[in-house]
């Protein structure tokens, strides 16, 4: 009613209203329908291996030269920083022991999972390297630089940026961080049965978040 | 009568400059400005080691000066060579503010009316202290004041101790005072080391007692890598301004590789000794060498290094403060007597204060090659600045006083509230990638911050307005018209800037994104305030409110305002958390209050108003 | 008539509509903490009507929870401004030298509220990503989902059949375009999370989820700015009044995964519901990424990508060195630098297509002008005064 009124009154309205309306056509004809397109042949993804191997593949982890490591100060890494941290409901801490900072346990319905915190002087080879060795862990084949984006991305942890990986195999899975930390890096993985560690992703963020490592005090 | 007013008044900013001017640095034998000058890469940009000592400070003790325990009074950088050269003295100075001790639970600790505790003090507690600090919430954003103290220890105790051994190595006195030795015997064990090592992992034998004590200084040297906090040895010549400079313990570790110690390094250690064997001679000449050194490397730099520390010491925001103060209060006095003479000596002692903000402003701006407003620090120097301008500018045509108290006040308050930014450290800062162009700050940020000068400059008439409207029976119709057209005047300009601003932030945005609106807290702050000023001309177009509805639109407009400038800050931490725990939230709640306040005063009853004004609107 | 056309041309309604778009922007900022900036704009900007409810956290939230405050959305606001505006200057227009600046604000904002609707309506945001030396020629949007069914049986290219997920109700039964088949949606969860339960019944009979005991737990949506929600959905796949099976689709279940297929009468479709993808006929090749921190830092100073575009028609082809606030608009397109990957060997832009991008500078041209023009002549006029008086 009102409308009509204006049409009838303003021409300067007249004008905006069929603008609108002319929108309104435009919004319906542009919102995503169902639709079909060709697009040039997509590479199919790699075919991933069906079963876990158990031996873990070739480790290709080796130190790069150009890494300032001494013999004995991985000791001397070993000693530096205590590790703060909440444990997430339904997880149980376990005691640390040997290179492992911290090691947490669950036990579900859907099977069981752990997170457990390493740390090594410097890079290990490098996030690829990495990667590619939890990948092998999962029953994963091994990635190429390129298709780290997919399965990574960043996240803080202990006010420093780190890479959250996310690798969701057939039976096992294994999500975690890499975080490098004063020429130091540190691995907080959580590996286990896939459904359970994809149901407690959750709580691995939440631990996380929870992470302070401390330069030590004097 | 006018001269002795005069004289009076010139006496009165002479002392308060003097309070301020008079030479901070006493006389020791040690040459403290040069090793003040010393640079140190911090947060992307070179400074003076001074730069650092006073932030430091501020964090540390919420102050710029030490009171040692045999009642002596150190400057920032005094301390700080205690701190990095002499630390065993350092640790006995009590500089950890602890606004609340007895609250903390430390047995022993809290003594009546002490603020301040040394490390000394708080070693015993250590352990209780790291405890505490884990079992406290780790959103920063949500810990009350409890929570906060102990974190602000916590932290204060790592800072303190990572800024201790930005110098030299972890250690006791003994190491300290054969520093520069230790370093030659490092050197001059490294070749035969190297060899000893390659033999170990070739399974030949080797020397032992040799690798061990070589592995030795490698551990340490690593620990000092991940504990020193400065980065103070530029990368060898030539230098490029880009380069990442090393701290301490990165650069000993270097050298393995190298083979080369920088020299910057052995001057801070001979510079160690010389200071603890009280060798003044020796100390001023290590340091003059060193200063040639820094010159020959940073030819661009060495100018600007020494200007922040002289700014550093002459403090223009601090004197301005105690002006604009004194612009207040002769402005009230000048209400009840002497009016043109006490009126002149308020503008001209507020276009004193102006000229030193400017130049605070600027050397800012020079120091940091930047726009004027980069952080929240610096915007709430500039909205000063701004109001300042813009009242200093009313004062000159108007001559009545009020422009230049509500300029006083407001420039009083945001340099008060700057000087409290300030305490979280460096003000001085880098910006991340997204910030980073000139242009833009210097046009959106600078426009929209104008914007906020105008608008709590209206404030600030509007406020002038209601209480001399209720209170002073002088004020008529004719002044009351006057004072309302300023701030119709003032909105008007506020109405443009944020305009302005807040549309140059969506071209930004646009360059930025591809999005010129996204409705963020920011976003919409800008754009309350552009619609705030709206409604006030609006509403006064239409007839829909006269003087005093003004005033109180005018008034709303302050809480507006300060909503989009602090408001938005508290939100957007994540999901569910409103910063209601934030010490801002408070005093943004506060001023909210205190505007309301006004409000309601500016809508009294007519009967109320005891000014002329008043009368004559009644009938 | 014209006492209504008086009311909705009065300067009285122009003040509350402004009040109403302040207190509007008010709690639509508030409310930003409970529901992220995303769904916050839907639900307050872009909507006519909204309720504020008091938040749970508030102090005394728990008994106060009830209260809520309705007010009118954006579209409500928006619009009845534009009748204000309009009736006023068709009812009082005058063409005055003093008023120019007037129409010029008043016309750039009549202007910006339209073009605001218009980008509301009509832009497209999407990220693409590109490795370096590699290339890309789509970019996806976590915020929306598809169906795909994927034809891959021709040698020389792929044909996508897309359904995009907000026609995905339950229990609906639609068309896929250009084929024989059709989707039937057993079920649809915005967000769900994925949890092995072999024992537990599961509507789907193929694929993963009969393969690995795979069944879907639906989960609130998490609406803030940085989650992705795991879109979910049951969808049995007819071809003519037979069924081919029932299959668990998720964006999880993604290229990490062995890929689930229909077999039809007469071909394979590769099937799943992934993150929105948008096709461009060009593509773009990352020629190298660089990061620049400040020196001693890890603050990010600089980030840029040098790419270069591939398209059909060789003369389009053109080089470009991406960088903050320097994007490139290409074939209707703009690309921004919006993130890289955590190696830094891929960049990730921002797509936007936007087809009324230019109206807002059209009209804060306008604006601008117009205040700079009004302020200009108060501002005379207040200095003329002074100096007579």
């Amino acid at each position: 009613m009102l409308i009509l009124m204006l049409i009838q009154n303003s021409p300067l309205s007249l004008k905006l209203l069929t603008l609108s309306a002319g929108l309104v056509f435009l919004v319906s004809c542009d919102r995503t329908k169902p639709q079909s397109y060709t697009i040039p042949k997509e590479a199919q993804a790699p075919a991933t291996p069906p079963v876990a191997p158990k031996t873990e593949t070739a480790a290709p982890a080796a130190a790069p030269a150009n890494m300032q490591i001494l013999p004995g100060m991985a000791e001397a890494a070993q000693a530096a920083g205590a590790l703060q941290f909440q444990t997430p409901v339904g997880w149980q801490k376990q005691a640390p022991s040997g290179i492992r900072k911290a090691e947490l346990a669950y036990n579900g319905d859907n099977g069981s999972a752990t997170i457990t915190v390493t740390v090594f002087p410097g890079d290990v080879g490098g996030l690829l390297a990495n990667v590619n060795r939890w990948r092998g862990q999962a029953g994963l084949s091994a990635i190429t630089a390129a298709e780290l984006p997919q399965v990574s991305s960043q996240r803080i942890i202990s006010n420093h940026r780190s890479t959250y990986v996310r690798l969701p195999g057939e039976t096992q899975s294994i999500l975690g961080g890499l975080l490098p930390f004063h020429g130091k890096t540190w691995f907080f993985k959580m590996s286990g049965d896939t459904a359970a560690v994809l149901a407690q992703e959750n709580a691995l963020l939440q631990f996380l978040d929870s992470v302070l490592i401390e330069d030590p005090h004097h | 009568m006018k001269k002795i007013i005069y004289s009076l008044a010139a006496l009165l900013v002479l002392l308060i400059l003097g309070r301020y001017l008079r030479s901070a640095t006493p006389d020791t034998g040690y040459d403290l400005n040069s090793f003040a000058e010393l640079p140190v890469q911090v947060g992307g940009r070179i400074k003076p080691l001074d730069s650092v000592a006073r932030n430091t400070l501020l964090v540390l003790a919420a102050r710029q000066k030490v009171e040692t325990i045999d009642g002596q009074t150190l400057s920032p950088i005094e301390w700080f060579l205690d701190l990095t050269l002499r630390p065993e003295r350092a640790d006995t100075h009590p500089i950890f503010k602890i606004a609340f001790p007895d609250d903390l639970g430390l047995d022993g600790l809290a003594q009546p009316g002490k603020r301040h505790y040394s490390f000394t003090d708080l070693r015993p507690h250590f352990e209780t202290i790291n405890q505490q600090f884990r079992e406290i919430d780790p959103e920063p954003k949500t810990r009350d004041a409890y929570q906060r103290q102990i974190a602000e220890l916590n932290n204060g105790l790592s800072l303190y101790h990572r800024v201790m051994h930005s110098l030299h190595p972890i250690g006791g006195a003994q190491r300290l005072d054969q520093l520069a030795d230790e370093y030659r015997s490092y050197l001059s064990l490294l070749q035969p080391a190297m060899a000893e090592l390659r033999k170990q992992q070739a399974g030949e034998e080797y020397d032992t007692e040799l690798v061990k004590t070589f592995l030795g200084f490698g551990e340490d040297y690593l620990r000092l890598s991940q504990t020193a906090h400065l980065r103070v040895i530029p990368p060898p010549a030539p230098i490029d301004p880009m380069d990442d400079w090393l701290n301490l313990g990165d650069e000993l570790l270097n050298v393995i590789q190298t083979g080369q110690l920088s020299p910057y390094a052995m001057s801070y250690a001979s510079l160690t000794m010389a200071y603890r064997a009280g060798d003044a001679t020796t100390f001023n000449q290590t340091l003059a060498d060193l200063r040639q050194r820094v010159a020959a490397d940073f030819p661009d730099d060495i100018g600007r290094v020494h200007f922040e520390r002289l700014f550093n010491g002459f403090k223009p925001f601090a004197i301005a403060i105690d002006l604009y103060i004194l612009v207040f209060l002769f402005v009230c006095i000048s209400w009840l007597r002497w009016p043109t003479t006490l009126g002149n000596a308020a503008f001209w002692i507020l276009c004193l204060a102006f000229v030193l903000h400017t130049f605070g402003l600027a050397a800012r701006m020079y120091i940091q090659d930047r726009p004027p407003v980069t952080n929240l620090y610096s915007s709430a120097v500039f909205v000063g600045w701004g109001a300042v301008l813009l009242g200093a500018f009313l004062e000159k045509f108007h001559r009545n006083g009020i422009g230049a108290a509500m300029a006083a006040l407001v420039g009083f308050s945001t340099l008060i509230i700057a000087h409290h930014l300030a305490m979280t450290g460096d003000t001085l800062e880098m910006m991340r990638a997204v910030l980073d162009s000139n242009f833009w700050l210097a046009t959106h940020v600078v426009i929209i911050t104008l914007g906020y000068s105008a608008m709590f400059f209206a404030g600030a008439l509007a406020i002038a307005f209601t209480f001399l409207g209720l209170l002073r029976r002088k004020f008529d119709k004719d002044a009351a018209r006057s004072l309302c057209g300023m701030v119709y005047g003032i909105t008007c300009f506020a109405a443009l800037f944020s305009l302005v601003g807040t549309i140059l932030g969506g071209i930004w945005a646009d360059q930025s994104w591809g999005r010129f609106w996204g409705w963020d807290p920011k976003e919409n702050g800008a754009l309350m305030i552009v619609i705030m000023c709206a409604i006030t001309l609006h509403a006064r177009w239409g007839g829909i409110v006269r003087e005093r509805g003004i005033m109180a639109l005018a008034i709303l407009g302050n809480i507006v305002t300060a909503w989009s400038w602090f408001g938005t800050n508290l939100l957007g931490v994540g999901l569910h958390s409103y910063g209601f725990t934030d010490s801002g939230f408070l005093w943004m709640c506060a001023f909210a209050l205190s505007q309301l306040l006004c409000i309601a005063l500016a809508l009294l009853p007519l009967r109320y108003w005891r000014s002329e004004f008043g009368r004559e609107r009644r009938v | 008539m014209s006492a209504l056309l008086q009311i909705f041309g009065s300067l009285k309604l122009t003040v509350i509509l402004l009040s109403a778009s302040m207190v509007l922007i008010f709690f639509g900022t508030i409310d930003q903490v409970e529901y992220g900036i995303w769904h916050t704009q839907k639900l307050y900007f872009e909507s006519f009507v909204v309720a504020w409810q008091y938040p749970a956290v508030w102090p005394a939230g728990d008994q106060l929870t009830w209260l809520r405050i309705p007010m009118f959305g954006g579209y409500t606001i928006g619009g009845l401004m534009l009748i204000n505006l309009t009736v006023a200057y068709t009812r009082r227009f005058s063409l005055k030298a003093a008023k120019l600046g007037l129409y010029a604000i008043h016309l750039g904002l009549m202007l910006l509220i339209v073009s605001e609707l218009l980008t509301d309506l009509l832009a497209q945001e999407s990220q693409m990503t590109v490795p370096e030396n590699g290339r890309a020629n789509y970019s996806q949007t976590v915020r929306e989902n598809e169906l795909v069914l994927i034809d891959r049986s021709h040698p020389e290219h792929d044909r996508v059949h897309a359904l995009p997920t907000h026609l995905l109700k339950p229990g609906r039964t639609l068309d896929i375009p250009d084929t024989s088949l059709r989707a039937r949606v057993i079920n649809f969860y915005p967000n769900a999370q994925l949890v092995r339960a072999p024992e537990a019944k599961s509507p789907a009979n193929r694929g993963v989820a009969a393969k690995m005991g795979v069944t879907a737990i639906p989960k609130a949506p998490d609406y803030s700015e940085k989650a992705i929600n795991t879109a979910t959905a049951y969808i049995e796949i007819l071809e003519g009044e037979a069924s081919l099976g029932t299959w668990l689709l998720s964006n999880v279940l993604d290229e990490r995964f062995p890929a689930q297929t229909v077999q039809a009468n007469d071909r394979d479709f590769k099937i799943a519901l992934r993150f929105q993808r948008h096709y461009y006929p060009f593509e773009i090749e990352l020629l190298d990424f660089a990061h620049d921190k400040y020196p001693g830092t890890e603050i990010p100073f600089n980030f840029s990508s040098k790419i270069v575009t591939h398209h059909p028609d060789s003369a389009k082809n053109q080089q470009a060195l991406i960088y903050m606030n320097h994007p490139l608009r290409y074939e209707g397109h703009t690309f921004y630098q919006a993130s890289f990957s955590p190696d830094e060997t891929a960049t990730i832009l921002q797509v936007v297509r936007n087809p009324g991008w230019l109206l807002p500078y059209v009209s804060v041209l306008l604006m601008g002008l117009g205040m700079s023009y009004q302020f200009g002549l108060h501002f005379r006029k207040y200095l003329k005064k002074r100096n007579t008086a």
